[in-house]
């Protein structure tokens, strides 16, 4: 598992993330409050690139910027406690190079959910949140919730059952 | 007011639960509870894309991609026959009328469903692509 730095990202990182924004990125005058000092480990954006590749590398980027509200009332921004359980979940993980890469999205609540296909076209499903990460197997009619500590045997469980 | 079956209600596939790259849609976009649709009795398909794209889209970034049409009665015929780990795990759910200023269509799915329920309902779903000529970036945000 690579280092993982408990302090806000770097100027140069955030230089580095202003720099390389989406081709027409506006910024909306109507957000008060956002948060580019987001914090992020240090190592996870080189891991979600080296992982999920390029798309899932951008919506990443895009999602780390969102404040609490982006999607109304009641929605989060993304807590340091689920980038960590992204973290453990994708250093542990194999995706085949030969499939689509598996597609990054953020719920309502600022989780973040990766979702890819088995072998035979069916869905699995895992979503990272601040104390752990829930899961859906579509193949094996499975579905439930680990703990973070979990996290590492659920990717191992899914590279074993998917490869 | 609880919606008879027969209605239809469109959810907003936006950039955050649909990705366009693969054409995923993620097991969160009917997780809830009180998951915001909006309904056609109400105001037309052909009307929504404004409406919707007025108010979801709240900061660059996430942008209106299509819009999601299920049935109610479809949608509750799916809670009714789920099963979860291969043990039938029926959800009675429930679609109320709730209308806000911005939007007198607007309606929730009450209930707060499981990964796998969410990917059974976004199988069933019809997808709308944006209308030719139509750019949601163009619209006037209302945000609350």
């Amino acid at each position: 598992m690579p280092p993982i730095v408990e302090s806000p990202v770097s100027f140069s990182q955030l230089d580095f993330w202003r720099r390389t924004s989406l081709v027409g990125y506006r910024f909306n005058p109507q957000v008060t409050s956002w948060t580019e000092t987001s914090t992020i480990p240090a190592g996870l954006p080189e891991l979600v690139f080296a992982k999920l590749d390029n798309t899932a590398w951008q919506r990443f980027r895009d999602f780390s910027r969102w404040p609490d509200g982006w999607a109304g009332p009641g929605s989060h921004a993304i807590a340091w406690g689920t980038y960590l359980n992204l973290e453990r979940f994708l250093d542990g993980s194999r995706f085949p190079t030969s499939r689509t890469p598996p597609s990054l999205f953020v719920s309502d609540e600022g989780f973040l959910g990766l979702q890819w296909e088995a072998r035979n076209g069916t869905t699995v499903s895992v979503t990272l949140h601040p104390s752990g990460a829930d899961y859906f197997i579509e193949s094996e009619g499975a579905e439930g919730t680990v703990e973070d500590a979990e996290i590492p045997a659920l990717a191992e469980r899914l590279n074993r059952t998917l490869a | 007011m609880t919606l008879p079956d027969k209605e239809e209600i469109a959810r907003a596939l936006c950039s955050d639960k649909y990705d366009p790259t693969t054409g995923r849609l993620s097991t969160s976009l009917f997780k809830g509870p009180n998951t915001s649709v909006s309904r056609l009795a109400v105001i037309p398909l052909s009307d929504q894309w404004r409406k919707l794209a007025a108010t979801v889209q709240k900061l660059p970034g996430r942008r209106l991609e299509k819009i999601g049409v299920i049935g109610v009665g479809q949608l509750r015929d799916i809670g009714a026959k789920y099963q979860a780990n291969n043990k039938p795990a029926p959800v009675d759910i429930h679609v109320v009328a709730e209308p806000v200023a911005s939007n007198a269509a607007h309606a929730l799915i009450q209930e707060k469903l499981s990964d796998g329920l969410s990917n059974s309902i976004n199988r069933a779903l019809l997808q709308h692509p944006l209308p030719t000529g139509f750019d949601p970036e163009t619209v006037p945000r209302e945000i609350p």
